[in-house]
C-alpha cells in the first residue's frame, strides 16, 4: 500500500496552487508571472500523476479491463525502467504521465525505437505533442507506475 | 477505372495499337542523389525505352537528354508554354535563396532548383514528387538539414502526387504515368500517394508475417524469423515491396535477411533510425 493518502495529497496540492495564484495576481512583472505559471504547471503535473495512481494503483490495466490484484501496482524507478529498452530480447517499456506501458509488440515500436525515441525512459515531455495521445495511450498495456 | 492489376499491361497494349497521346514531361533533379532516374533506367516491364518512345515526350532530363548547356535549358523553358507533366526528384532546398542546389545556367545567371520547380510547378498539368526527398525532404533534409530542404508538396501550394521511396521502384512511377496517360489521376490516399502502390503496409504482405503473429522473432541478423525485435519498419511503411520486389522482381530487403528501414516513410531517415537494433 502507499504510505500516504493520495486524495489528501491532491487537496493539499490544490491549496498550494491557490496560494501561488494569489501571489501571481499581485505581481506586475511578466517574468514573475511566467515563473508562477511554471510553478503551477509543476504542481498540476503532480496532481496528474497522483490521479493516475488513484485510478490504476490497485491493479494493472490491460486495455480497458481492470485485473483485480490484491497487491499494489508494480513500481519502477528510472533506473529499473532503463533496463527495459527492447534490446537483446528484453521487453520495451515506456513511462508517460507516471504510468509505465509495455510497447514490446506495438507495431510502431519495432526494436524498441519509435521515431527517434528509445524505450526504457520517461517520455512524458517528448510525447506531450503527440497526436491522439489519449486514444493511443488507452490502448497500450500498462505494467505499472513510475516512482520518482 | 483504376485497374491496378492491369495498368501497365493496358499501357503496353494501347501503345501497340499506336494511338497514345504522349504528354510532354520535364524531369527535374533537385536536391537529391539522382537515384530515382537511375532506378528508372532499371525498369523492366515496361522498360525506360518503352516509356520514352510510347508513353511520354520527355523534353528535359539532366541525365538522359543529349543536349547540353544553354540549348538544354532552352528546351526546359519551351516546355513551360505547353501542356506538360512535371516530375521532381530530390528535395527543394530553400537556404540562401536556393543556392545550395544550382541545376542549370541561363546565360550568365545560375538557376536554382527552387526557381525551376516554382516556375514549372505553377504551370504543370500534373506534378509528381518522386522519391522520399521530394515527398518529405528525406535524406536531403536529415538533421541538421544544412540546405534547408523540404518536400515538393510543402513548397508548391498545389496538388502534388507523391511517390516516395529511396529510391522508388520504377514500376511505381511508370504505373502512375501510365494511369495519368490512360485514365487521368489515380486514386490517392491522404498523403497523396497512389493507392495502387501504397495501399497496404509491407507488414501486411510480408513473407515472415506468420512468425510475427506467433511472436517468433529473429535474435540476430541472418535468422529466418520475423525481424520486428531487430527494428524492422515494415509495420509502419506503406509500399508493395514484398510483392513487386526489386531489380527485375528478384528480391527485396526482408527476402535477403535485412529488416526494412522504412525508406518510403515520411520521416525517413531520422525517424526510422536506428535501422538495426
Amino acid at each position: 500500500m502507499y504510505n500516504y493518502d493520495t486524495d489528501s495529497e491532491i487537496s493539499k496540492i490544490y491549496k498550494r496552487i491557490e496560494e501561488i495564484k494569489y501571489i501571481q495576481t499581485m505581481s506586475n512583472c511578466p517574468y514573475q508571472n511566467n515563473f508562477y505559471e511554471h510553478m503551477i504547471e509543476i504542481e498540476m503535473e503532480k496532481v496528474r500523476r497522483l490521479n493516475n495512481i488513484n485510478n490504476y494503483g490497485y491493479g494493472v490495466y490491460t486495455g480497458g479491463h481492470v485485473q483485480a490484484y490484491s497487491e499494489q501496482a508494480r513500481e519502477f524507478t528510472l533506473d529499473e525502467l532503463s533496463k527495459y529498452d527492447g534490446k537483446n530480447d528484453r521487453d520495451a517499456y515506456v513511462a508517460v504521465d507516471g504510468i509505465v506501458y509495455d510497447v514490446t509488440y506495438n507495431q510502431a515500436w519495432a526494436g524498441g525505437s519509435h521515431f527517434g525515441l528509445i524505450a526504457g525512459k520517461d517520455l512524458t515531455k517528448q510525447l506531450e505533442s503527440c497526436h491522439n495521445k489519449q486514444d493511443i495511450l488507452s490502448k497500450l498495456t500498462r505494467v505499472g507506475v513510475l516512482r520518482l | 477505372m483504376s485497374d491496378k492489376k492491369y495498368v501497365l499491361e493496358s499501357m503496353i497494349q494501347k501503345a501497340a495499337q499506336g494511338n497514345v497521346q504522349k504528354p510532354n514531361l520535364i524531369w527535374l533533379e533537385a536536391q537529391g542523389c539522382s537515384g530515382n532516374i537511375i532506378s528508372m533506367m532499371n525498369a523492366d516491364n515496361p522498360d525506360i525505352i518503352f516509356v520514352l518512345k510510347n508513353m511520354v515526350n520527355m523534353t528535359y532530363s539532366n541525365s538522359l537528354m543529349f543536349a547540353e548547356g544553354q540549348s538544354a535549358y532552352d528546351s526546359f523553358l519551351k516546355t513551360l508554354d505547353t501542356d506538360f507533366i512535371l516530375v521532381v526528384e530530390g528535395a527543394v532546398s530553400l537556404r540562401s535563396e536556393g543556392r545550395y542546389n544550382i541545376i542549370a545556367k541561363n546565360g550568365e545567371k545560375s538557376v536554382t532548383g527552387m526557381e525551376a520547380i516554382k516556375a514549372a510547378g505553377e504551370k504543370a498539368k500534373h506534378v509528381l514528387a518522386v522519391g522520399t526527398c521530394a515527398y518529405s525532404g528525406g535524406i536531403s533534409a536529415a538533421s541538421p538539414n544544412p540546405s534547408g530542404s523540404i518536400g515538393v508538396g510543402a513548397f508548391l501550394k498545389r496538388k502534388v502526387i507523391n511517390i516516395p521511396g529511396c529510391p522508388i521502384h520504377p514500376d511505381w512511377v511508370i504505373g502512375t504515368l501510365a494511369h495519368l496517360v490512360l485514365y487521368g489521376e489515380p486514386e490517392l490516399d491522404n498523403e497523396q500517394r497512389p493507392i495502387m502502390f501504397y495501399g497496404s503496409t509491407i507488414h501486411d504482405n510480408c513473407t515472415r508475417r506468420s512468425y510475427f503473429d506467433k511472436k517468433i522473432f529473429a535474435k540476430s541478423l541472418g535468422d529466418k524469423e520475423c525481424m520486428f525485435r531487430l527494428g524492422c519498419r515494415g509495420p509502419i511503411t506503406r509500399s508493395d515491396c514484398p510483392i513487386r520486389k526489386w531489380n527485375s522482381y528478384v528480391n527485396w530487403p526482408v527476402g535477403d535477411n535485412s529488416p526494412c528501414i522504412g525508406c518510403a516513410h515520411r520521416n525517413f531517415p531520422d525517424g526510422m533510425e536506428p535501422f538495426i537494433n
